[in-house]
């Protein structure tokens, strides 16, 4: 591309979203080219096996390029934050961080999740409406939960959420998806960057209770630092088709990536959960539990990656993903995958796909207990310890949501 | 009915080779093969189908076999920058058997004539392994077993001859299971295919000594594009055993075979095989099976040898109260990728399957496990269970484990378990203590990680593995 037309659309992206800085239109428009010269996914590519990627697309995408209306922003997201009193913590809109922000978001915006990070990235990097930093300074200790709650509009949308944390802090971060209650098939685009540097503690823990109708699209990447601790939990409840790409990646030796969640679908809701431990550095560990649970026609489909790099020695690494099939038109499928590239490692992944064991139903239907009863005891024992990976505020909000639509509750409402 | 004019329009290939002499001047099909082409169109097919007499059913399926692969994309997965490099107009697709033995002693590779050495393998055998001589001096014991077989009324005969004596049979199983259109290497191996091993096995027959391919006397039984067919009728037993362990040297440089197996009601095959090609060779096999009723399929599948070998043997179950085992190893050295693995499909209530792979990889080698478990709806009350194991010998070794588990019913259970790791360290301090040398350590502690592999093969077999294990080790630990 040459200077002037590069130019040319720098000032349409200015002419649409104002008073942004020089470098992020530069951006937005390394990215929009970016999407609109790149093909739809190839189908034979493993991950998209079992989505159509015609399914994620908006219609119209460049009517999204605008900023998304002002009056709106205190609908479309609440932050609540207790008892701290750091000054120097950061937590803003980010339009209004882009703009006051620019050096901080200069070095951490797109860096996990860039302009070229893939076709559907690239639109949100491009036309992102709204979003959100949170900035926790070195040395920073944040006990309760910093929440958000989101509720995404009636229209088509693409979000971002930048989390930097510094040297030393501690921080547990619940960001709860909702849809606005007139939202019927609207489409959802979401990008979630997570920094930690080194020695810190961040636990990120994502609800998605989207309206039963829409579709999204989220892609999640975690950096981390040396000796550092960083846990994701994922609940999925709702959407009619969920594409998800998560992922951490460990940079900094001594540091452990946790991953755990679960899918729980019915009726013909369709999951496609793509996860990533990719070890950059050594002597890091990561550990993964994904369980699924299946009712009606529902449909799920989990690829695993565990990528350990040839000069990552001393890396532990572990993954699991349990498929429990109560619906008779259910389909599951699960590619676990391993790629290691070094051999001072211990690494292992394990997958089971089957129905409520008949055996077990069979030993607590002796001892008394009715079939009902019984197998609502077999799903307990099978969800629970992954319910304990969970801090404890919002672990009684995902038991709730998990069980009211186990028992047929839209939404758990 | 094979020696009719099949004549199909609906192809439109039906008139190839009709007026092939005026068409193509070609007087003398051999003369033109003596001279060498290499590269691959109708012309090369017609004249292997021309030459072979074949009937033109089997002259027609060549043809439209060519058409698609010639339509059909290179595959998008695997090992891609090694695919793309083949150039499949620098291959000779047919090598008459008097051209197969030009080859020279003295062209042979140092490195593979130590390997035999160090094996102990027979001179005459060597040559014959070397591609230097098409015969391999066992008519003796071949006799015998042919004798016994015959009084069975087994048929064992390389495909060419099985075509020509029993057309009915191959034309009615030639294709089935593996079709043309399944992968552009299947069907290049469609178009062009040459020798491999042809076993009718009649109902209830129990056939008490494994078949051997060494047993049959021929020059294509080495060929590029072999093309073996194994019917057991019903209630019969048959293990077959292919390759060996002793490297086998080569200048052509692409391998592409096609097995296709078939377990009738309540039939046991079992399919043994090491293969060792020269690391100059792609082996890119499709190797498949259909288990009917209270079948019993099983391969034992080994990959010591090639530069990158593509071969995922598959188990169809599709009659009830069937069962598929698939045991594999790969050994992946130096500039080596085993892309290998295993496919069980069920499409039967009551059917079950156990996969067990075990890779080595060592110097900058790359070991690959890909898979597939399918389970259709019908498939009630199946049970699969799947265990890779992969062991890394170097720094610069490479494990890969990429499974793919698809299942549609729901009261079913699958099972898939992998596991990646070095040698470990306890076990090597605990040898060592013992007074073993750590290389030695080590060549134990992998010849005890392949053991449930060794231990299902012959014992000439087994012995000559662990010796291969042994030598292939040597350069990695020395």
């Amino acid at each position: 591309m040459n200077t002037i037309t590069l130019d040319k659309k720098k000032i349409e992206f200015r002419d649409k979203i104002p008073n942004e800085p020089e470098w992020i239109y530069g951006a937005r428009v390394k990215a929009w080219d970016y999407y609109t010269s790149s093909p739809l996914p190839d189908r034979a590519q493993h991950l998209w096996r079992y989505s159509d990627p015609s399914n994620f697309l908006f219609e119209k995408p460049e009517r999204l390029i605008k900023p998304f209306p002002q009056k709106s922003h205190s609908n479309l997201f609440r932050v609540k934050l207790e008892g701290e009193q750091n000054n120097n913590i950061i937590i803003k809109d980010l339009h209004s961080a882009v703009a006051e922000n620019s050096d901080l978001l200069n070095r951490y915006l797109g860096k996990a999740i860039g302009g070229d990070f893939g076709k559907f990235e690239a639109l949100n990097f491009a036309a992102w409406q709204e979003g959100l930093l949170i900035y926790i300074p070195d040395n920073t200790i944040i006990e309760r939960p910093i929440s958000i709650q989101w509720e995404f509009p009636k229209n088509d949308f693409l979000g971002r959420l930048l989390v930097v944390i510094g040297n030393n802090s501690k921080v547990t971060i619940v960001d709860n998806y909702s849809s606005h209650p007139n939202n019927k098939t609207a489409m959802l685009n979401n990008a979630v960057e997570l920094f930690a540097d080194d020695n810190s503690e961040v636990k990120y823990i994502n609800i998605q209770n989207l309206s039963m109708d829409s579709r999204s699209y989220l892609t999640q990447r975690a950096q981390v630092g040396a000796k550092s601790k960083l846990s994701t939990f994922f609940a999925l409840l709702g959407g009619k088709t969920s594409k998800l790409d998560i992922g951490t990646i460990i940079e900094g030796e001594g540091s452990e990536a946790l991953m755990s969640g679960f899918l729980l679908a019915d009726n013909k809701q369709q999951f496609d959960v793509h996860t990533v431990h990719h070890h950059k550095a050594a002597d890091s560990n990561s550990n993964l539990d994904y369980k699924v649970i299946l009712k009606d026609k529902a449909c799920s489909s989990y690829t695993g990656l565990i990528r350990i790099e040839q000069d990552a020695p001393d890396c532990e690494a572990y993954q699991e993903n349990r498929n429990l099939l109560l619906g008779n038109g259910v389909n599951s499928r699960s590619i676990p995958e391993l790629e290691i590239l070094n051999q001072e490692v211990s690494c292992s992944h394990g997958a089971t796909m089957g129905p409520v064991d008949p055996e077990m139903i069979y030993y607590l239907n002796s001892r008394g207990i009715p079939t009902t009863d019984a197998e609502r005891m077999i799903i307990e024992g099978f969800i629970e310890p992954t319910f304990n990976e969970i801090p404890e505020e919002p672990k009684e909000l995902i038991r709730r949501l998990f069980f009211g639509k186990l028992e047929g509750e839209e939404n758990g409402r | 009915m094979a020696n009719s004019r099949n004549k199909n329009n609906d192809t439109g290939i039906a008139d190839i080779g009709d007026n092939y002499a005026e068409k193509y001047g070609f007087h003398d099909p051999e003369e033109y093969f003596h001279k060498g082409a290499k590269g691959i169109n109708h012309k090369v097919v017609e004249m292997i189908s021309r030459m072979k007499k074949e009937p033109d059913w089997m002259r027609e399926f060549r043809h439209k076999a060519l058409d698609i692969f010639l339509s059909k994309p290179m595959p998008k997965w695997g090992n891609t920058d090694l695919l793309n490099a083949i150039d499949f107009s620098d291959i000779y697709y047919y090598i008459k058997p008097i051209e197969f033995q030009g080859n020279k002693w003295e062209d042979v590779p140092d490195s593979i004539k130590k390997t035999f050495d160090k094996l102990g393998i027979p001179e005459a055998e060597r040559k014959f392994l070397a591609g230097v001589s098409a015969q391999y001096e066992s008519e003796v014991v071949y006799h015998s077993v042919k004798e016994e077989l015959k009084k069975q009324g087994v048929i064992f005969l390389d495909m060419d001859s099985g075509l020509r004596e029993h057309p009915e049979i191959v034309k009615k199983y030639f294709g089935t299971i593996i079709p043309p259109a399944d992968n552009k290497f299947a069907a290049l191996n469609s178009a062009v295919w040459s020798g491999g091993s042809f076993i009718y096995v009649p109902e209830g027959v129990e056939v008490k000594i494994p078949l051997q391919a060494y047993f049959r006397i021929n020059a294509e039984n080495m060929g590029q594009f072999e093309r073996t067919l194994i019917i057991a009728d019903k209630g019969s037993r048959v293990h077959y055993i292919e390759g060996c362990t002793a490297p086998i040297y080569t200048t052509n440089s692409l391998h592409s075979a096609v097995v296709e197996v078939i377990a009738l009601e309540g039939a046991y095959i079992r399919y043994s095989t090491v293969q060792n090609w020269s690391h100059n060779v792609y082996n890119l096999v499709t190797k498949r099976s259909v288990a009917h009723k209270n079948a019993t399929i099983e391969w034992i599948d080994g990959n010591i040898g090639s530069k990158l070998s593509m071969k995922y043997p598959c188990i169809y179950l599709v009659g009830e109260g069937a069962r598929g085992e698939i045991l594999s190893i790969a050994f992946a050295g130096d500039g080596q990728h085993q892309d290998a693995g295993a496919k069980v499909i069920h499409s039967a209530p009551n059917t079950s399957s156990k996969i067990t792979s075990k890779s080595i990889s060592k110097g900058n080698g790359r070991a690959s496990y890909r898979g597939l478990v399918k389970i259709y709806p019908q498939a009630v009350n199946s049970k699969v269970s799947v265990e890779c194991d992969a062991l890394l010998i170097d720094d610069a070794s490479r494990s890969d484990t990429y499974p793919t588990m698809e299942v549609d019913a729901n009261n079913v259970k699958v099972e898939h378990e992998a596991r990646v790791s070095k040698v470990a360290e306890e076990q090597l301090f605990y040898l060592t203590s013992r007074g073993l040398s750590e290389d030695e350590a080590k060549l134990l502690i992998v010849n005890g990680f392949i053991e449930p592999f060794t231990k299902e093969l012959p014992m000439e077999y087994a012995v000559e593995l662990n010796r291969l294990i042994e030598l292939e080790m040597e350069t990695s630990v020395g």
